[in-house]
């Protein structure tokens, strides 16, 4: 084994790069220290480096708040039912397209490739979403996004990649394209399906646009909706009006940036592992 | 034996099967053919399909209303044809001229300072030799990709105040004046930058450190022995590896310019800095929930489409010519 020799070089890339990685997470932590400050620490610190106070006073107003565990709710439902309807059908059309040769195989692709490039853009789609009834119903904003073709040819990419033979073996055994799919091509892509999985879960999760431009009743906000009326609302306000003795808009409104970000950064780690592996087959070309 | 035997397998010896018919009954024989001996497949394909038309297609027809006066009482085909009114309108009207230029500024700003910037993060990443130290600055960097601008401009808008942000703290320390990074118009699109590229370059490495993993290490070692020092082994064996996945993000991003940033700035501005942070699609959003004209709204939104599909496709087909016939798509 070669013993290592740091150089002053070395020295240098790494504590540039623990400088990088600390001020990337700075703003998180910052906020975190906020959301568990009482009102007149947060006006009382410049960098919230060190909390000086501790407090669960901002997430029991929150969690009492019927507004915030509704859109938590929401966001929960719209997660779930999303990123499940996305996964089985980018899956579906992923294998289908990934069949080189058959019939129709790259008309359709080309059908799904066709909206990667030209848009209908808002107002026509307000106006499909209106017209089928959708407006203030939550599928309006899962329906629409159930495959994103960018994810969608990272799966066909993936897909064609696979040694073919188990497939035909279970084919002659008499498996139907249906059982071959959901038994031995699902269980052995796991990073692929891993990787679009968080992917289509974020992107449910954040959305907030669509919710906005679709949705009308508050009862029916997510999380992500919620959280910008809050921030826009009180945008560099409250150090003028103050709100001593209350526990100031700024740490409620930190204590739901916590809440909104928590579940990303909890499934994070464990499907942050597949991303090379995923990406990579994913966008190889053949 | 073959198990999904495609057609093109067929029309190989198609006169074989099926005998003197013509090219296009033979394509029609073949595909029924191919569907089938695969039924299920092309059952499951159906509900895509139907998905495709309704959400994508539909609204893509849904552009005639930009040349017409649309009203929901007389829909799509009973509507007023009026032909170039609501584009010669946007053209004339300042705040869209101001949106549509922005739009281009902004996105060549941030192109031009943030490209570099995961090149030199995947480099410094690959010359560190502890491994745990190397995986932890690798999951810590692509964790802002992940989080929405809604989060991002609630800690933003607190860290970057004036009066009160660390930020600004951080620079009355050091003497220097204070910033106004979201209220300034001359310097809030450098804030837009700053922000997407702190967001961003953590990302953007992956690609670059996916295409050094394929390097062979034999180059390395042979440099090695010709006496190659480290900076050395950078420029003449890594960066031209890398060229290639430079080139195509280069004009991936030239091509994205008026696709990208909308929900960034529409968190993070506010009327002070329209002048020089309004771009297209917030300036279409904006007007969306003020007024919504449907008709001219859908024309802005048609010239930024078919913009972006020009500059996609010029991208895409400037990338071919540098990769012997090899598109992005």
């Amino acid at each position: 084994m070669r013993i290592l020799r740091w150089s002053p070089v070395d020295i240098a890339i790494v504590v540039g790069l623990a400088v990088f990685g600390l001020m990337t997470l700075y703003p998180f932590w910052y906020i975190l220290v906020i959301s568990f400050s009482t009102p007149e620490a947060y006006f009382a610190s410049d960098y919230h480096l060190i909390p000086s106070s501790f407090t669960i006073e901002a997430y029991q107003y929150n969690l009492e708040n019927p507004q915030l565990t509704r859109s938590l709710a929401n966001s929960i439902f719209i997660t779930a039912i999303g990123t499940t309807n996305s996964l089985i059908w980018t899956t579906i059309t992923g294998y289908f397209l990934s069949k080189r040769g058959l019939a129709f195989v790259s008309v359709i692709f080309t059908l799904f490739l066709v909206t990667l490039f030209f848009d209908g853009g808002l107002v026509p789609k307000f106006i499909l979403i209106r017209q089928l009834g959708l407006r203030n119903n939550l599928l309006s904003v899962i329906l629409p996004f159930t495959i994103n073709p960018f994810f969608l040819i990272l799966t066909k990419n993936y897909f064609r990649t696979r040694n073919p033979e188990i497939e035909e073996a279970a084919r002659v055994d008499g498996a139907s394209a249906f059982t071959i799919l959901f038994r031995i091509v699902v269980p052995t892509s796991k990073p692929i399906l891993a990787t679009i999985g968080l992917f289509y879960a974020v992107q449910y999760w954040n959305d907030w646009f669509w919710p906005m431009i679709y949705l009308s009743e508050r009862e029916l906000f997510p999380l992500a909706l919620h959280l910008r009326n809050i921030v826009t609302q009180s945008t560099s306000f409250e150090h003028n009006t103050g709100g001593i003795g209350v526990t100031s808009p700024a740490t409620i409104r930190a204590s739901t940036i916590v809440l909104t970000i928590i579940p990303i950064v909890l499934a994070y780690p464990f499907v942050q592992r597949y991303f090379v592996h995923g990406i990579l087959l994913g966008s190889s070309k053949e | 034996m073959k198990v999904y035997r495609g057609s093109q397998a067929w029309l190989a010896n198609r006169s074989q099967v099926f005998g003197r018919i013509s090219p296009n009954a033979s394509y029609m024989r073949l595909a029924l053919r191919d569907m089938r001996m695969n039924k299920m497949l092309y059952l499951l394909i159906i509900p895509p399909l139907v998905y495709l038309f309704v959400f994508h297609y539909v609204p893509m027809y849904g552009v005639i209303i930009s040349f017409q006066d649309f009203s929901f009482r007389k829909g799509y085909f009973g509507s007023d044809w009026v032909g170039l009114e609501h584009f010669q309108w946007l053209f004339e009207n300042p705040s869209f001229r101001r949106a549509f230029f922005n739009t281009f500024k902004i996105n060549l700003l941030r192109i031009v300072i943030g490209f570099p910037c995961p090149i030199i993060l995947a480099l410094l990443i690959n010359e560190v030799r502890v491994t745990l130290f190397k995986r932890t600055v690798q999951t810590v960097s692509y964790l802002p990709f992940f989080i929405s601008w809604v989060v991002l401009a609630g800690i933003f808008n607190d860290l970057l105040s004036r009066d009160f942000g660390a930020v600004n703290n951080v620079f009355a320390i050091l003497g220097l004046p204070r910033i106004d990074f979201l209220q300034d118009p001359n310097v809030f699109p450098f804030t837009l930058v700053v922000t997407e590229i702190w967001r961003t370059v953590g990302w953007g490495s992956i690609f670059y450190l996916a295409t050094i993993a394929t390097i062979s290490p034999t180059l390395y070692e042979a440099a090695e022995v010709d006496g190659a020092n480290r900076l050395q082994k950078i420029l003449y064996i890594t960066l031209p590896a890398l060229r290639p996945t430079m080139v195509i993000l280069l004009l991936l991003s030239i091509g994205n310019v008026l696709r990208v940033g909308f929900d960034q700035v529409f968190n993070l501005y506010n009327p002070l800095v329209y002048e020089t942070g309004d771009i297209i699609m917030t300036y279409i959003v904006r007007s969306f929930s003020e007024f919504p004209r449907f008709s001219r709204l859908a024309a802005a939104g048609f010239i930024q489409s078919l913009l972006g599909l020009i500059m996609l496709l010029v991208a895409n087909e400037a990338v071919k010519r540098l990769q012997d016939g090899e598109g992005i798509y």
